[in-house]
């Protein structure tokens, strides 16, 4: 990567926090959605121990709904705020893009270890392999990160963009969400590690692919608008 | 060639009672539906991939030509991957007791099945053809991903294999009865020669209607000696 789009990358990032210092909304929001959707589905539970199985799941909801919440922002904010146009003069689309999605890697992985370490002191469930845990949420948020920056950029200038960012990444999502809720059940002792780490990587191989192509397809759609 | 279409599934539907009762079912005579169901999974398959080949030519030609068949294959992987589903599900009560049993594959078509209903929602967000299409595209082109992995990796997972209803291996083992297997044959040529002819007059459909959209376009701005109604200026009357 030549020291340009070194450049160019660090300055969207750069903006990306310091619009995010002024407010701080996305990051709370994100917390406090994730949150609640622990809750909420831990009323399920109530007077009982949660299961690993139940655990898992309860986790990796809570990690989509805040995701899929506060991420979706990204790009609508730019063309609701009519700030779009200037980005795109600006910066070339590869350091846009890459830039927004490390912002929102950044704020995800966040989001997703103090939702983490929440919900274990919540529910008291036990943590059997701490290490399996950190891997899966590192590359989950990689994921997460680059399909609902994705998504936002397909829909910023589209109407009812709010639900149909929703829509759009939801289904997306969902076979990252089976294998994190898989990765999960292995960090809280349940089925075998062999079969949790082999989630675990298959995590990793759909954020790198996401990761891969995102980038040009966002590249295709963001250049003439 | 639509009559020849409708005969060969009047035809099909014919072989589907007349070829034996499939043997390892706990309903052998209803589980001729797989005539059906398998094909209708395969053209789903197929014109699903092929929307999003012409997704990705779409947006490196910017050819409105590749965006209209992108348009029609996405429709009709859509129709076949619902028939899909719902053939699946009268299996599924038929032969396993319950209509939704958590089966993998089931599950997997069915995260497939919104994939592609999320292209119509991305559609319909849009009003400018342009903007759309490249939304559509670029939403076809990423959700190739998942639907590889959804219909062709995760479900052969070993670990995920052992827990499926879904016999192993039917397909690649050649496991059906030659008869069964004929019936199968002929049921995925006529969907998908269907699913061709429908594609293509989709594709010229929307071929026409872009051309009557630019030519009445040309009309509006083309009159002659009657003022330019695209150019309206505030005139100050004193």
């Amino acid at each position: 990567m030549s020291s340009d789009w070194g450049r160019e990358i660090r300055a969207v990032l750069r903006k990306e926090l310091r619009s995010e210092m002024r407010g701080k909304s996305a990051f709370f929001t994100s917390l406090l959605l994730s949150l609640v959707t622990v809750f909420v589905l831990a009323f399920a539970f109530y007077g009982r121990q949660v299961t690993g199985e139940g655990g898992s799941g309860m986790l990796w909801a809570a990690l989509l709904f805040a995701s899929v919440s506060t991420l979706a922002r990204s790009f609508i904010q730019e063309e609701e705020q009519g700030t779009g146009d200037l980005l795109r003069l600006w910066a070339r689309p590869l350091a846009v893009f890459w830039g927004k999605a490390t912002f929102a890697f950044a704020q995800m992985l966040l989001t997703a270890l103090l939702c983490s370490a929440l919900f274990l002191i919540l529910t008291g469930l036990p943590l059997g392999n701490p290490v399996l845990l950190i891997t899966s949420l590192l590359g989950g948020a990689a994921g997460l990160a680059a399909t609902v920056t994705f998504c936002s950029a397909l829909i910023a200038q589209g109407s009812n963009r709010g639900s149909v960012v929703g829509a759009a990444s939801l289904p997306l999502l969902l076979p990252l969400v089976a294998l994190g809720t898989a990765a999960a059940r292995g960090a809280f002792d349940v089925g075998t590690g062999e079969a949790a780490w082999l989630a675990c990587g298959g995590i990793w191989c759909y954020a790198a692919l996401t990761l891969a192509v995102a980038p040009h397809l966002f590249a295709a759609i963001w250049k003439e608008r | 060639m639509k009559w020849l279409l409708l005969l060969a599934g009047i035809g099909l539907v014919l072989l589907s009672f007349m070829i034996p009762n499939a043997v390892g079912f706990p309903s052998p005579e209803l589980a001729r539906i797989v005539v059906f169901h398998l094909p209708c999974a395969y053209a789903a398959t197929l014109f699903a991939i092929w929307g999003s080949i012409a997704s990705v030519r779409y947006l490196q030609t910017q050819n409105s030509l590749w965006s209209h068949r992108a348009t029609a294959a996405n429709e009709l992987a859509f129709a076949f991957a619902c028939a899909t589903m719902t053939t699946g599900i009268l299996f599924s009560k038929v032969q396993w007791g319950a209509w939704w049993s958590w089966d993998v594959r089931q599950t997997t078509f069915l995260i497939v099945l919104m994939l592609l209903a999320a292209n119509f929602a991305i559609r319909a967000s849009f009003e400018d053809e342009v903007p759309r299409a490249r939304a559509t595209a670029a939403y076809s082109a990423i959700s190739l991903l998942p639907i590889l992995f959804l219909i062709f990796v995760f479900p052969k997972l070993p670990q995920v294999v052992k827990n499926s209803l879904h016999p192993a291996g039917v397909v690649a083992k050649m496991q059906f009865d030659p008869e069964y297997w004929r019936a199968i044959l002929a049921s995925l040529t006529v969907l998908v020669a269907s699913g061709i002819w429908l594609y293509r007059n989709r594709v010229k459909v929307d071929v026409l209607l872009e051309k009557v959209k630019n030519t009445n376009g040309n009309l509006e701005t083309d009159r002659g000696d009657s003022a330019d109604s695209s150019v309206v200026r505030p005139v100050s009357v004193r």
